[in-house]
């Protein structure tokens, strides 16, 4: 059946922003700084357009290979997890995250037994300690609640 | 022609080495048996780990991990009539068939044989074509080189998933990210946005865990069931036989880790494409074609020795030029960056060293996987039943807080994530992400080949156009669409 790919049309969307980013402020470059840039850019920028009117106007069937990838829906909840990690880290830093994640992915997500998520929590947490703090000597971010500061952005 | 061979030979000898080695080929043998997981996750989630190692010992863990991941995807081929890694699709033809009439261990000694002796094939081949490499890597100047970097972008694109169009896109996509940041020769702060975490550019590393690693983790995990579930049946006895059948079937051998080696060679053209090709023709050469499919060991030697010949051929572009051909190579190349070493024909020049310790590392590791893997089948094969949900949560944890030591910015992470995101949608888009990865890579090398040519001719393109290996790339790269497009109708 022949309907818009959206997943494909956001990622050249997202294709389009770049070249965008990188192509405009190039023009005002002095000296050899925006000539590869515009040199690929620009024809770059004619086939993603090209490449977005045709999905658009006469979108193709989809690409048998997505029959593997699992679709939107299912992935968005394991990408509000990682949102959580992310956000969980920021907060109260890594050595608390990992456990508290792990515990909560696998027991709300994955539907295991507590005692199963605390052990597996407990052993991937010990894994990550050992080999970056023992090992390696680095600190792992702490959390901007325990006082770590947030680098520029 | 051998130099730099005693050396990588003492540094191999060293017992935290030897552990090295032994410790990538088990977690190669691992990631590999596990479908859906895979050498190239394993590596882009180890890579930060490895940023306070000396680069051989990086090399030695890395060439470890993609020696020993193609047998371990063969396991669970022939178990599961799973393939562990998509290299091993061929495999399940006649490995499953062998497994289910009581030859599993039979299936597994012929891999085991045809994945160390193709190895050793395409390394073989590798390492007398890399001395005849040295004249050719000299007579490339600044032009010549980023005519390559463009023919090994328009050959990758080409043979990627879906259309030229779409790769292309993806290859130029790649480069302009690898612009944003401080570009040295003009001193200008590109494309940040302002933004003072841009100024040293998109992070590497990061690129790589988040597109491949996070990104299949998002996959798996949502699909839910990859892992198989298959009642397994193996025991390594018969393995012995299997390994020493691969040289009653040695014309079949030969001819397959030829074509994979050759195969190899061509950017972009994966293990996926040389394992088929390798078994069609084996199919197409046989007396009894028909036997095909049933449990014919030929089978199973023409799918693994092309598939680990494949790797011999993808390191002599990888090494010579510094033009990875998959994304193995492309991790390859970012772990010589990351480690200061760099990639292309300065390194075949300074630095055989390295070359001859990533092909030590690799043969070894082929070595140890093969024996390690026949002992530990059946054991490799029941990792394939744990629950997904696991190995999901312990990815993601590891591979963020891996990404986060090597700079120790938390940004590092939140772009892992949005990474992974692009990654998954690219793939649920039918779009290919090794254009985009391989563009990102060769990025600066191809500003810089372009505007030192530039300059040399005093602001004349004319200089890209006055060499004959310039125009045996150009005509080359009009040629390959051409014949692929032909091909398709």
């Amino acid at each position: 059946m022949k309907r818009v790919n959206y997943s494909y049309v956001i990622v050249n969307l997202l294709y389009l922003a770049v070249v965008l980013v990188v192509v405009i402020p190039s023009f005002g470059f002095e000296g050899q700084g925006g000539l590869v840039p515009l040199v690929l850019g620009i024809p770059t920028l004619a086939f993603i357009l090209f490449c977005l009117g045709r999905e658009l106007l006469s979108p193709r069937a989809a690409p048998d290979d997505t029959v593997e990838v699992a679709p939107w829906t299912k992935a968005a909840p394991v990408v509000a997890w990682l949102g959580v990690f992310c956000v969980l880290v920021l907060l109260i830093g890594f050595l608390l995250t990992i456990p508290i994640y792990m515990v909560l992915f696998l027991r709300s997500f994955a539907k295991l037994s507590w005692q199963r998520c605390v052990v597996a929590a407990v052993t991937v947490w010990a894994l990550v300690y050992v080999s970056l703090e023992l090992v390696l000597h680095r600190t792992l971010f702490e959390g901007v609640l325990f006082g770590a500061i947030l680098p520029l952005l | 022609m051998f130099e730099g061979f005693g050396g990588a030979l003492v540094t191999i000898s060293e017992p935290h080495v030897i552990l090295t080695l032994c410790v990538g080929s088990i977690i190669g043998l691992i990631f590999g048996a596990v479908p859906g997981l895979g050498g190239i996750l394993a590596m882009s989630m180890l890579l930060p780990f490895t940023f306070t190692w000396d680069a051989i010992t990086a090399v030695y863990l890395f060439s470890g991990i993609m020696g020993a991941s193609s047998f371990g995807g063969s396991v669970s081929a022939i178990l599961l009539n799973t393939p562990g890694t998509p290299v091993n699709a061929a495999t399940c033809f006649d490995g499953y068939p062998m497994a289910q009439r009581g030859e599993a261990a039979r299936a597994l000694g012929l891999s085991a044989g045809a994945c160390l002796l193709g190895a050793l094939f395409g390394l073989v081949i590798l390492a007398l074509l890399i001395q005849v490499m040295r004249p050719l890597v000299i007579a490339f100047g600044h032009p010549e080189i980023f005519w390559l970097v463009v023919f090994g972008l328009v050959t990758t694109a080409t043979v990627s998933q879906g259309s030229l169009l779409n790769g292309l896109i993806a290859g130029g996509v790649g480069i302009l990210l690898s612009l944003v940041g401080l570009n040295e020769p003009t001193g200008l702060i590109r494309y940040t946005m302002g933004s003072e975490y841009l100024w040293d550019g998109i992070p590497l590393i990061p690129f790589f865990v988040g597109l491949f690693a996070i990104g299949e983790l998002i996959n798996y995990s949502a699909q839910g069931g990859t892992i198989a579930r298959d009642n397994i049946q193996a025991s390594i006895r018969g393995a012995w036989q299997g390994v020493m059948e691969n040289f009653r079937y040695v014309v079949c051998l030969l001819r397959s880790s030829s074509i994979g080696t050759l195969v190899g060679i061509i950017p972009g053209v994966g293990g996926e494409t040389a394992n088929l090709i390798a078994y069609t023709v084996a199919v197409q050469a046989s007396k009894d074609p028909g036997s095909f499919g049933t449990g014919n060991p030929e089978g199973v030697i023409a799918s693994e020795a092309a598939n680990d010949s494949k790797d011999g051929g993808a390191l002599l572009t990888t090494l010579s030029f510094g033009i990875p051909g998959s994304l193995a190579m492309a991790l390859l190349l970012s772990i010589f960056i990351m480690h200061g070493v760099s990639p292309g024909p300065q390194l075949i020049l300074d630095k055989p060293i390295f070359i001859w310790t990533l092909l030590n590392g690799y043969v070894v590791s082929n070595a140890f996987a093969s024996i390690v893997g026949l002992l530990a089948a059946r054991y490799l094969a029941i990792i394939t039943r744990v629950p997904v949900y696991y190995l999901s949560a312990i990815i993601a944890v590891v591979s963020l807080s891996g990404t986060y030591i090597l700079r120790e910015n938390i940004w590092d992470v939140v772009l892992v994530v949005l990474l992974g995101i692009l990654g998954f949608g690219m793939r649920r888009a039918g779009v290919p992400v090794l254009p985009l990865v391989i563009g990102f890579v060769l990025g600066n090398l191809a500003e810089n080949s372009f505007l030192l040519t530039v300059r040399i001719h005093d602001g004349s393109y004319l200089g890209f156009f006055d060499s004959v290996i310039s125009w045996i790339l150009i005509l080359t790269m009009v040629v390959v669409p051409l014949i692929a497009r032909l091909r398709t109708r």
